[in-house]
């Protein structure tokens, strides 16, 4: 393994969940450039990837430009709807023990935690749809819950318009941080 | 030690360096390596900057439509990726350089009352 495929694995590993075919293209290029770098300075492959410069920075420029891949998009939305569903039994638990009620209070903190985390890493529109997803996740698991039990009398007036008020908050959780972070970051210099 | 922040001509560079990206595709098509090359050159060391940003900077103009690419897989020697302007970017480059002429014209006359 040479000084190239090394620093090439580590920019890679920093890749990880942009779109595949992106990511090829940009390690295909870099191994392109530092070939020729590499050759210009007499075989020197450590001038070469230091002139490219450290594999974190470079990364995160890509990962600016491009974002998170397809897969990983849908994989946050998954999650978000997951954490989602389980959110719901706190709000509708009326007479149900402790547990259940610490259970899914707790995946609804990390249904914000994860839908901060989206918001900021992945960008505004990528929390919006995770914020949409853990939406349905909540309708899911109120579904569920008036299934598993056809008396749903604990499914109060006050407890449906907390459930919509806790639900239109993860879609706005999803949104808020990104689009917070695009307003406030430093101008583009694009042209 | 200079009297001027870093940053400062750091902002200047990240200004004008996709602007110098577009004019050095113009004419022909380059790969990355030989447009970092030339770009150094010709400002003199200037554009002295990382690689690693100018990539992403030609990236970004591909997806604005300034620029397109392709790849070049000759029988010997290693696979290249060119750039080349388009239509859009060669309509973009004019309306640049407009900005820029008017503004170094105006900067450079308000200047020579400091001198």
């Amino acid at each position: 393994m040479t000084g190239i495929d090394v620093y090439l694995a580590q920019v890679q590993r920093r890749l990880a969940g942009m779109d595949p075919k992106v990511q090829l293209d940009i390690l295909r290029e870099l191994r392109s450039h530092l070939g020729d770098s590499a050759t210009a300075n007499g075989g020197n492959e450590t001038a070469a990837i230091a002139g490219v410069g450290d594999p974190v920075s470079v990364a995160k420029r890509y990962l600016e430009l491009y974002g998170y891949g397809r897969l990983y998009r849908a994989l946050f939305a998954i999650l978000a709807g997951i954490l989602g569903y389980f959110t719901v039994p706190a709000l509708v638990a009326g007479n149900e023990g402790i547990f259940p009620l610490f259970f899914s209070a707790a995946f609804l903190a990390l249904a914000f935690v994860f839908l901060i985390w989206v918001s900021v890493r992945a960008g505004n529109q990528v929390g919006l749809i995770a914020g949409g997803a853990a939406l349905v996740g909540r309708v899911g698991g109120l579904a569920g819950a008036v299934a598993v039990n056809p008396d749903s009398s604990f499914v109060t007036a006050e407890g449906l318009a907390l459930f919509v008020l806790v639900s239109l908050l993860l879609v706005l959780v999803g949104w808020i941080p990104g689009k917070a972070r695009q307003t406030w970051r430093r101008p583009s210099m694009d042209l | 030690m200079p009297e001027i922040s870093q940053e400062w001509t750091t902002e200047l560079k990240k200004g004008s360096v996709q602007l110098c990206l577009l004019a050095l595709v113009a004419k022909d098509q380059k790969y990355g390596f030989q447009i970092v090359k030339e770009l150094r050159e010709l400002s003199d060391g200037f554009f002295d900057l990382k690689e690693g940003t100018l990539y992403p900077a030609l990236r970004r103009l591909e997806e604005r439509g300034f620029v397109e690419s392709h790849w070049v897989e000759p029988e010997t020697g290693v696979p290249r990726k060119y750039y080349r302007i388009t239509e859009r970017g060669r309509r973009a480059l004019a309306e640049a350089i407009g900005v820029w002429d008017r503004m170094a014209a105006g900067t450079r006359r308000v200047l020579e009352t400091g001198r």
